[in-house]
C-alpha cells in the first residue's frame, strides 16, 4: 500500500482521523510520519488535520470546547484523542495509539533516558504482524548472507540465499509487492 | 478443590518465592484507560471476553470476576494477593479472567485494556513466560492489539511501550537487608535497566525482607533478552545472599538459631499480633527453613500462602465467622492454627 502522503512509499504507520465526526483511516510512510526533524514530519501534518478538526469544534461549539480544555496555545494535542501535552505529562498516561504520533517528539527523550533505545525488538502479533514477522526473518537471514559471503562461505551463501527467496516468494503471494515475480 | 498457584510449597524452597511475567496489550480502536468513555469500557470488556472464551482450547478454562461489582473488602484482598491492581480499585469497569488456580490472570480494563499476568512459584520464569505467550497468542487470533513496527506494543503509559512485559522475580534476601546492603543494589540495578522493590508492606517498603525485582526497559530489548538479564541480575543478587548467610551461619550461629527458634514458637503461641509483627517471624521462620537449620513440621502449605492470608483484608475475610475480633487477633487464631502444635 502506497502512502496517501507522499504517494511515493510503502506504507507503515496507520492512522485514524476523524473529520467532521467521522471516522476514516489514513497510511502513510515511515519517512511522512516521523520524518526526523525536517518541515515533512507529524507535527505539521497533523496541524493541518488539526486545522481542520478544529473548524469543525468551532463552527458546532463556537469556543467554548477550546476554551474548556484550557490548553495553551501551540501545546500539542491529539487529534483522536483531545488529550493535551500538559496532560500527558500531569498524569504519565496517554490518551489513545495515536497519541504516541501526536507527542512523538516530546516521547523520544523518555524512550532514550529510560529506554534502550526507541526500536522495538521483541515480539510482533503472530496473526495481524504476520508480513512483519516475516520481514523481519528475512532481514535477519539477509544479514546472515552478507556476513557468510564476507568470509567466502559461498556454498552456504548459495542456499541461504534460496532460503530468503522462498521466503520473499511467500512474502509476495501472500501480500500485495509482486517485484520479486522473477524469482519464481 | 484446586490449590491456588501460590500454595505449593515449592514456594518455601529457595531465595526464589515466585515468578512473574506481566504482559500489557491494548486494542485498536478504543481510547486508552484515561479517555475511555464508560460504554467504550464496558464494550471492551465484553469484546476481550469474547476473545477469551475462543481462545479457550488453548488457554484453559478461564473464570470470569466482574471486579468493579464486588465489596471493596474482596477487592482489597485480591489486590493484598497481586492478583489486580490498585488502579483497578476505584474503576467504574473493570475485570478479571482467571484460571482455577489462579496462576493465569487476566485483567481487563486496567491501566492498559489487557494485562495478561502468568505466576509460578518458585525460580520457573521461563514456564510462567511460556503460558503468558501462549495466551496473548491465542487472544491476538481475534484480537487487533495497538502495535507498531517501531514501538512495539503501544501502552498507556510509554514506560511500558515496546514488549509491554514487565518479568519479574519476587526474592526473599533477610541477610542483605539486615546488613542494609540492598540499599546499593536498589541503586546499581537502575543501570542495568533494573529495578528493585519491597513486597508486602505499605507503600514500596518491605516486610519481611521480600523483595520484587523486575526489568524497567521494555523497548529496545527483545523478551528473551530481557528475562535472559533478569535471571543473571537475580542469581548473582541471590548469590550474595547465599553467602552472607553462611558468613552468619559461621559467626553468630547461636543468635541465628535463637531467632529462627523463638519466631516459630511466637507464631504457634500468639493471642495478638499486628502484620508487621508476623512478617518479620514469618521472614524469619522462612530463613529457618530455607537454610535448614528449623528442625520443627512445616506448615501443610506455602510460607507464600500464610503471608498473603495474614494482610488486613484477608484475614478480615478467612475469619468471617470471628466477626467482631480485632484483625490483630484474628490473625494470631490462623497462625496458631498453622503453627501451633
Ligand atoms: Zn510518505
Ligand atoms: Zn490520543
Amino acid at each position: 500500500m502506497l502512502c496517501d502522503r507522499c504517494k511515493k512509499n510503502q506504507a507503515s504507520v496507520r492512522m485514524q482521523q476523524f473529520i467532521n465526526g467521522k471516522k476514516s483511516e489514513i497510511n502513510i510512510c515511515h519517512e511522512c510520519a516521523y520524518g526526523g526533524d525536517d518541515q515533512m514530519n507529524l507535527e505539521n501534518f497533523f496541524q493541518g488535520l488539526m486545522g481542520s478538526l478544529l473548524a469543525h469544534t468551532m463552527k458546532d461549539n463556537q469556543f467554548v470546547s477550546l476554551g474548556k480544555t484550557g490548553k495553551a496555545p501551540n501545546e500539542p494535542e491529539c487529534p483522536v484523542c483531545t488529550m493535551t501535552y500538559g496532560e500527558f505529562k500531569e498524569k504519565g498516561r496517554l490518551g489513545c495509539e495515536h497519541c504516541y504520533t501526536t507527542f512523538h517528539r516530546q516521547l523520544r527523550p523518555i524512550y532514550n533516558s529510560i529506554q534502550s533505545g526507541s526500536e522495538h525488538k521483541g515480539k510482533i502479533p503472530l496473526r495481524s504482524g504476520a508480513k512483519l514477522n516475516l520481514e523481519r526473518q528475512i532481514d535477519k537471514l539477509s544479514r546472515e548472507l552478507r556476513s557468510l559471503v564476507e568470509q567466502e562461505e559461498y556454498e552456504k551463501a548459495a542456499s541461504l540465499r534460496d532460503e530468503i527467496r522462498r521466503l520473499q516468494n511467500s512474502d509476495s503471494h501472500r501480500g500485495e509487492s509482486t517485484d520479486d515475480k522473477d524469482m519464481v | 478443590m484446586t490449590r491456588t498457584w501460590y500454595e505449593d510449597t515449592l514456594a518455601d524452597s529457595g531465595q526464589i518465592v515466585s515468578s512473574r511475567i506481566r504482559l500489557a496489550r491494548n486494542l485498536q480502536a478504543y481510547y486508552f484507560s484515561r479517555k475511555i468513555s464508560p460504554d467504550q469500557a464496558y464494550e471492551l470488556v465484553r469484546h476481550a471476553q469474547e476473545a477469551a472464551r475462543d481462545a479457550i482450547d488453548r488457554t484453559g478454562p478461564l473464570s470470569y470476576t466482574d471486579v468493579a461489582e464486588l465489596p471493596d473488602i474482596m477487592k482489597t484482598a485480591m489486590l493484598e494477593r497481586h492478583i489486580i491492581s490498585a488502579e483497578m480499585l476505584n474503576r467504574e469497569t473493570c475485570g478479571l479472567l482467571s484460571s482455577e488456580d489462579g496462576a493465569l490472570a487476566i485483567m481487563l480494563n486496567e491501566e492498559d485494556h489487557i494485562r495478561i499476568q502468568s505466576f509460578r512459584t518458585g525460580d520457573d520464569i521461563d514456564a510462567a513466560f511460556e503460558v503468558a505467550e501462549r495466551t496473548d497468542n491465542a487472544l491476538e487470533q481475534t484480537l487487533d492489539y495497538a502495535f507498531t513496527k517501531e514501538l512495539g506494543y503501544l501502552t498507556s503509559c510509554p514506560s511500558n511501550t515496546g514488549t509491554g512485559m514487565r518479568a519479574s522475580f519476587m526474592v526473599h534476601l533477610p541477610l542483605l537487608e539486615r546488613s542494609n546492603q540492598i540499599r546499593n543494589i536498589i541503586a546499581a540495578l537502575t543501570k542495568f535497566g533494573m529495578t528493585i522493590r519491597g513486597v508486602f508492606g505499605e507503600g514500596s517498603e518491605s516486610a519481611g525482607a521480600f523483595y520484587q525485582i523486575s526489568n524497567q526497559v521494555t523497548l529496545g530489548k527483545s523478551e528473551q533478552e530481557i528475562i535472559e538479564s533478569l535471571k543473571n541480575i537475580t542469581s548473582q543478587i541471590c548469590e550474595k545472599e547465599t553467602l552472607l548467610r553462611q558468613k552468619a551461619l559461621d559467626r553468630e550461629k547461636h543468635d541465628i538459631l535463637d531467632n529462627v527458634y523463638r519466631s516459630y514458637a511466637i507464631l504457634g503461641s500468639c493471642r495478638r499480633i499486628s502484620a508487621k509483627e508476623a512478617m518479620s517471624l514469618l521472614s524469619n521462620v522462612r530463613l529457618g527453613f530455607c537454610a535448614e537449620i528449623l528442625e520443627k513440621p512445616r506448615p501443610d502449605r506455602s510460607l507464600l500462602s500464610i503471608m498473603m492470608n495474614i494482610r488486613d483484608a484477608n484475614i478480615q475475610i478467612l475469619s468471617n465467622q470471628n466477626t467482631g475480633e480485632s484483625k490483630d487477633v484474628c490473625r494470631a487464631d490462623y497462625l496458631r492454627s498453622v503453627f501451633g502444635t
